[in-house]
């Protein structure tokens, strides 16, 4: 039987990642092959330099490439960024069947409909959703296939992002004559990752802290109804930083990710960090932590602020609380500041061991290698489905031995 | 080592790279600290009154890489923590080698990327290949490329086809000295620049900070004499090959230049260079300048010029970075830094990125400034 390898690409501001993995039994993902380089000409999820995007393309493919032995010719691609928007739509439909109960082919024929309200012009779809039925006064209805009736009614959300936007990222891959099987939202490939049913069901809100944007998703009774993304990340608490304290950007990285924390801890507060002499300050110097900790937490209280304020009342079904994805996700103490902003419990999500195995990786934590865990798990998913029902469209894994570029 | 108040130390890396640095060495004789590393141990002999070190000694038998780039990165790998410790007291590394070949090409992405996790300053000038060397050398150059922008913090290219421009006709060995010239008389002006005391600040803060926020940029210089010479000192810079010939000052999103003459030097001097490059560069461009002085330099204007391909920088986060450090960029006294709200956008300035605007408030600008947080330093 034909080994199922799939490869997934993710462009962020911080990292471009690339993971190929094959299908396993139960709907698991094994990685074969990582590749992971640090990000160039991207800003706020966009990339504003394509040189020096590509750059950090070619490298982390040829670093997962090399790892599992195989040549991508085609992969699943990540995106965020303040484009990505989402607007719901609607499909109306009376029941036809003499009986008065909604068929399959009426769910068929109600999708359809909806998906004629989506957005269409510079906007490029990247998901439509199904969300709920009604069916007259029943409101919420999973599905309401054999239920009497007169009128069906659906709710659908569309999650689009901006045309060109999408085409700059698929500019990158026609360079390396790399196909794309599709575009995914990263806050719900990331959900694919790190979410169970049960929170699905109970509902939970998966905020992902990327260094330059911030994605979120809702689900509420295994639905999804809010997502979005802002340019708001954590290069603006790295940037807030250098400006507080008049460092280059790189050092302000550094004493986040050595001395940072989402609020201002007590425990700390009265200590100073000692900063060595260097080209920026002539003479050693010292900076307050509590001063650290002041600016870190006004930028991520407020960045937390705008999830909850634009998910808005959503959020009280939200019983299985908050869970952080991204690099910022390990920041010390951002459960307790979610707790102040939410009043909700708030833990890191991290790819569960029971989607996918053999991620584990020295370079970036691995509620940081969310987006990319989802995407390889929703890729062989695809994969499956595309075998299920007929030839494979194009063969995506040729080995190196025989097959090579 | 390197020297001792600055930590400035010029590096060079394999067979071009070290006989650059050995160039600018015997042209701008002692205060310049310099070190070679090399593969090739006869190559290492040759630069005689250098410090050199060899290394890969184990894997290539002093003999080289033999322009296999693989040989450079495996011998850069065996023996880091010897190169790392010859670096352990310099703060900025400005580092020298030519792409395309074994030594230099394959090892200096490790070099830097070490040097980078050590938290040194680095700039890195990489030659490319001639066009004559064909393709596949420039491929490799061009596939290390990205390595070495990722690795410096700013990455200054210069291809030799435009370094050896108009040499064509000269002998061999005349034209590579004066290519090698080029590029030397370049970097001793950029030392003396850091290293003398001058009347307008071009300390090494503010190069640091073009650096750190830089990418690629294009470096050249020139020089002149006579009453005419702050007029002609332009005109050179203008035809400085490395900028090709006023295409990189006129494109240039950051143009950090540094002014280098006599005692003799008048204001209005200073004031007709920057209005003339002022004139040839982009309206939007950030310039920063640093005038030195040396008696030696009576007489004549010596300029020169980086060259900032991509960055922007946002006038108000270096006003913000000179309000802390207590002069502003001409140096003048000012306050020092009191917790007071200074409002800049800083690495989200660049053009190209969009602004971050909800509910009418640019998110871009620090938190803590826009909610008028005071900071207890």
């Amino acid at each position: 039987m034909a080994r199922s390898i799939v490869a997934v690409l993710e462009i962020g501001t911080s990292n471009t990642v690339v993971l190929i993995g094959e299908a396993m039994e139960g709907g698991r993902v094994r990685v074969l092959g990582k590749g992971i380089a640090r990000t160039a000409g991207v800003r706020k999820g966009l990339i504003i330099e394509p040189k020096q995007a590509s750059a950090g393309l070619a490298s982390a493919l040829k670093q997962a490439e090399d790892a599992a032995d195989v040549t991508v010719g085609e992969v699943l691609l990540a995106v965020s960024g303040s484009h990505i928007a989402a607007t719901p739509g609607e499909g109306r439909l009376p029941v036809r069947a003499t009986d008065g109960k909604v068929t399959r082919d009426d769910l068929e024929e109600i999708r359809e409909l909806a998906r004629e309200t989506q957005p269409s012009g510079e906007r490029a779809m990247l998901h439509t959703i199904p969300q709920f039925y009604r069916l007259d006064d029943m409101d919420n209805l999973p599905n309401p296939v054999g239920m009497r009736g007169k009128q069906l009614q659906l709710a659908m959300l569309f999650i689009h992002g901006q045309r060109a936007r999408l085409d700059d990222a698929q500019d990158l891959l026609r360079e390396r004559t790399i196909d794309m099987r599709g575009i995914n939202f990263s806050a719900l490939a990331a959900a694919s990752a790190v979410l169970t049913p049960e929170q699905r069901g109970h509902g939970v809100a998966l905020v992902d802290l990327g260094g330059g944007t911030t994605n979120y998703v809702v689900y509420r009774n295994n639905v999804i109804v809010s997502v979005g993304s802002f340019g708001v990340g954590g290069d603006h608490v790295t940037n807030d930083i250098a400006q507080a304290f008049s460092l280059p950007v790189n050092k302000a990285e550094e004493l986040k990710l050595s001395d940072g924390c989402a609020v201002i801890d007590p425990q700390r507060s009265a200590r100073r960090i000692e900063l060595p002499a260097s080209v920026v300050a002539a003479a050693a110097r010292s900076i307050s932590v509590k001063a650290l900790h002041t600016v870190i937490e006004a930028r991520l209280r407020e960045t937390l602020g705008l999830v909850r304020d634009q998910v808005g009342p959503e959020l009280r079904h939200a019983g299985a609380g908050l869970v952080f994805t991204g690099g910022g996700a390990y920041l010390p103490q951002l459960d307790e500041l979610a707790a102040r902003v939410f009043g909700m419990r708030a833990q890191i999500g991290e790819p569960l061991p029971q989607y996918i195995e053999n991620l584990r990786d020295d370079r970036l934590r691995p509620a940081a290698l969310a987006t990319v865990s989802g995407l390889l798990i929703r890729n062989a998913q695809m994969r499956d489905a595309d075998t299920a029902s007929g030839p494979m469209i194009s063969l995506v894994d040729k080995l190196k031995k025989g097959f090579g570029r | 080592m390197s020297n001792g108040v600055s930590g400035l130390i010029l590096v060079g890396v394999g067979g071009g790279g070290c006989r650059m640095a050995a160039a600018a060495r015997r042209m701008y004789g002692e205060g310049m600290e310099v070190l070679v590393f090399d593969t090739d141990e006869v190559a290492i002999r040759a630069l005689a009154g250098l410090r050199g070190h060899l290394f890969g000694a184990t894997r290539l038998n002093r003999q080289g890489a033999g322009g296999v780039h693989s040989n450079g990165r495996l011998a850069a790998q065996d023996d880091l923590s010897h190169i790392l410790s010859q670096l352990k007291d310099a703060r900025i590394v400005v580092l020298v080698a030519c792409l395309g070949g074994g030594t230099g090409g394959g090892a200096v992405p490790v070099i830097l990327q070490a040097l980078r996790a050590e938290g040194k300053t680095v700039l890195c000038f990489a030659t490319l290949p001639f066009a004559f060397e064909g393709p596949e050398r420039r491929q490799i150059a061009e596939r290390d490329r990205p390595f070495l922008e990722q690795g410096a913090d700013t990455l200054v290219l210069a291809p030799l086809d435009e370094l050896y421009d108009g040499l064509e006709q000269a002998a061999l060995p005349e034209a590579i000295r004066r290519a090698d010239a080029t590029l030397a008389s370049g970097l001793c002006l950029l030392w003396r620049l850091l290293l003398t005391p001058g009347y307008i600040g071009f300390d090494p803060a503010h190069l640091q900070q073009l650096l750190s926020s830089a990418g690629t940029a294009r470096f050249g210089s020139s020089s002149a004499a006579g009453a005419d010479r702050a007029a002609e000192a332009v005109v050179g810079l203008g035809r400085a090959a490395l900028l090709r010939r006023g295409e990189a000052l006129a494109g240039a999103r950051a143009l950090a230049l540094g002014i280098l003459a006599g005692p003799d030097l008048r204001l209005a001097e200073v004031g007709e260079i920057m209005d003339r490059l002022r004139a040839v560069c982009r309206k939007d461009v950030h310039l920063e300048m640093g005038v030195a002085m040396d008696p030696a330099f009576e007489g004549r204007i010596e300029l020169v010029a980086l060259a900032f391909e991509q960055w922007v920088p946002s006038d108000r986060r270096l006003a913000a970075v000179a309000g802390e450090q207590g002069s502003d960029l001409l140096g003048r006294a000012e306050g020092k830094s009191d917790g007071k709200l200074r409002v800049g956008r800083g690495k989200f300035g660049d053009a190209g990125v969009e602004k971050t605007v909800i509910k009418g408030e640019d998110l871009d600008i620090p938190t803590y400034q826009r909610q008028h947080i005071r900071l207890d330093r």
